[in-house]
């Protein structure tokens, strides 16, 4: 089997195709601190894509509040177990990939999920982990915790989806993104089988596998898709990253990170390398993050807690959900960040702070007091 | 003994461990064991015989039968270990413009939907387009490509009774936005999400593992029947058509077919199948 270089687990690693990674690399920061869990990436994501007959229990986009929450059930449960131990050396994994020593008889280790895992795609919301004393009271640090985590496909630059495929019917564009190709699709589910994350679904109408289209027909004008454009915490920015060793300091996405190192991968253990990246949220226990986001935990966050410091990183993180253009070049001043196109137009300009307005408390226009009726 | 040098060719080519070659090899050395042949005798019957198939009908009575091991497919990945079906059934007949082959095996379950926990019972025979003794049974090579004759139980559901709805296996969906939704596979013509479909059949060629493509011209015909736990399913083809990717049968020229049987219960689909390699079929002349 053919070795690749991942960049995320920092080794080599094997894997059934040659190394050849895309022009350019379709990939997404989400800020985990600013995620409130209101669904709308969902809602705008199921209305536009996945409303149709067998899509019933479909999101290519879900919202899933850890520990507790997972969609389909137990998802990451059953990878970590599948992956076995998962041991770092520094930042090279030293575990096993999904790609590594796979049963007999098969090519990824993975897991079918049943059709009912897909039936309550809100279990565990809002649900913290940790006991609340009785009688206790909020003391400025919550003594629970819980985060949500908002996720769609990783249009991995390893997928596993791919990799399973016996028909080669699934396959990755010049610009990263993945796709089934549903005319050579033929329902086998492998791909549902060998997604790490659970993102390839089995449609039993269509009787063949659907998965996020990362809004290519949006991507392809120079748009952000749907879920990053409708993100009403801001949450979400979506660009090309450079390939490992060319990135780029005006790149926002490289910036943040290749550069900063301030998002990191959904389970790098799974050694798909999956492109959306996530900034850990700062007050969940380290163990938790470090098995989920990999070892640049503890450094991301503290590169985040210091954000008013880095007007740079400041600049990146203003250009979230401020646009729907996709900005593949920044540039900052004193007082705003400045987004462009790949064409070179400047698409966005955000204040670092936002103007102060003070109106009169009386309207003379309309004749009437503005106040608070409180 | 060609034949079974290329078999091992191929084996050793596409194998990706030693362990698949011995444990293949021991498992076609046990069915050369069984080393038969079917022998398709010249019946006279009207076309129609072939083109509204009763797998009951009795003019099979009179046929012989031959009892194939089936093996599980290991050859590549993925696999099973272990046959969820260990015997077919075969009989073959022709009448010099169609051959059809009958297929019976137990299956305890009849399974015609597909799920995520559901998966179709089905049935594939195989022939060999161009020399018989260089093509793999294992979907054909790059020279060398295959037919695949391929009848799926909800295939002929489809066409029995209605196309699968959600609520066929989960009766209480309730949904109320479908006036949005798309369905990409069937607006593109997928040949597996058909709507309107027409027969329980499909054609297809292959030229290796990955390869299976459908055939839009179909010359065939198929029709199964699922009694007390058994599954008696009829194939039938032109043996002689126009099309480059049909294979050419003539009576009093050997040939060569393979079999394969699908599971539903035990979610075969794909590759994850039961198989017979390549085995003579003997088309009888007129006597």
């Amino acid at each position: 089997m053919p070795k690749v270089k991942n960049w995320q687990i920092g080794r080599e690693m094997e894997y059934p195709y040659e190394d050849k990674r895309p022009k350019k690399q379709v990939a997404y920061v989400f800020d985990t601190n600013k995620c409130i869990a209101c669904q709308t990436c969902s809602s705008a994501c199921k209305t536009t894509w996945t409303s149709g007959p067998g899509q019933e229990s479909m999101f290519w986009n879900n919202t899933e509040t850890k520990p507790y929450g997972f969609y389909p059930k137990a998802w990451d449960v059953k990878l970590l177990k599948n992956l076995g131990e998962q041991t770092w050396e520094g930042d090279t994994y030293t575990g096993k990939t999904v790609f590594e020593e796979p049963p007999a008889g098969e090519r990824i280790k993975g897991h079918l999920p049943a059709y009912e895992d897909y039936a309550n795609p809100n279990v565990g919301e809002d649900e913290v982990f940790g006991l609340i004393e009785k009688g206790a009271f909020f003391g400025s640090v919550h003594n629970a915790w819980m985060f949500y985590l908002t996720r769609i496909c990783n249009h991995c630059t390893y997928p596993a989806c791919l990799a399973a495929c016996p028909r080669k019917a699934i396959y990755k564009r010049d610009d990263g993104i993945v796709l089934v190709d549903q005319t050579r699709c033929r329902g086998y589910k492998e791909c549902v089988k060998a997604c790490p994350y659970k993102k390839v679904f089995f449609n039993m109408v269509t009787r063949t596998s659907e998965k996020c289209i990362a809004c290519y027909p949006l991507l392809e004008k120079g748009e952000q898709p749907r879920c990053v454009q409708t993100c009403i915490g801001k949450i979400r920015l979506m660009s090309w990253l450079s390939k490992p060793g060319e990135a780029k300091e005006d790149n926002p996405l490289d910036y943040i990170v290749l550069i900063k190192k301030v998002a990191l991968p959904l389970y790098p253990q799974s050694g798909t390398e999956p492109n959306v990246y996530y900034i850990p949220p700062v007050h969940v226990p380290r163990e938790f993050l470090l098995q989920m986001f990999g070892p640049g935990v503890d450094e991301a966050i503290q590169t985040y807690k210091a954000v008013r410091s880095d007007p740079k990183l400041l600049a990146a993180f203003l250009l979230f959900g401020n646009t729907s253009k996709i900005i593949t070049r920044f540039a900052y001043n004193e007082k705003e960040a400045i987004g462009f196109n790949e064409k070179g137009e400047e698409v966005v300009r955000v204040p670092f702070t936002e103007p102060f307005f003070e109106r009169e408390m009386f309207d003379a226009k309309l004749q009437v007091y503005r106040h608070n009726t409180a | 003994m060609q034949n079974f040098k290329c078999i091992v060719i191929t084996l050793l080519r596409t194998s990706r461990s030693k362990f698949y070659v011995l444990s293949s090899m021991f498992f076609f050395l046990s069915s050369l064991a069984m080393a038969q042949e079917i022998r398709a005798p010249h019946v006279v019957l009207g076309n129609s015989f072939f083109e509204k198939l009763n797998p009951n009908a009795a003019e099979w009575n009179q046929i012989s039968e031959q009892i194939i091991q089936m093996l599980p497919q290991n050859i590549t990945t993925p696999s099973i270990f272990k046959t969820t079906v260990s015997q077919l059934k075969v009989k073959a007949l022709h009448n010099n413009k169609w051959v059809a082959a009958r297929l019976e095996w137990e299956d305890k379950t009849r399974d015609a939907n597909v799920s995520l926990d559901h998966a179709s019972d089905a049935c594939a025979i195989q022939f060999p387009l161009k020399e018989m003794d260089k093509t793999s049974p294992f979907m054909g090579g790059k020279d060398f490509p295959v037919e695949i004759i391929h009848w799926k139980a909800i295939w002929q559901q489809d066409i029995e009774d209605h196309y699968q709805t959600v609520k066929d296996l989960y009766p209480n969906t309730y949904f109320e936005t479908y006036q949005f939704g798309i369905q990409a596979a069937t607006q593109v013509k997928n040949p597996i999400s058909e709507p309107a479909r027409k027969t329980p059949v499909e054609e297809l060629v292959a030229a290796g593992f990955g390869t299976l493509t459908h055939q839009s011209v179909e010359d065939s015909f198929a029709w199964g029947s699922w009694e007390n736990g058994k599954w008696t399913v009829v194939l039938a083809h032109k043996m002689t058509t126009r099309d480059p990717n049909d294979p050419v049968l003539k009576a009093g020229k050997n040939s060569l077919i393979a079999f394969a049987i699908w599971e539903g219960s035990s979610k075969n689909v794909g590759a994850r199948k039961n198989y017979a390699p390549w085995i003579p079929l003997v088309l009888e002349a007129k006597k």
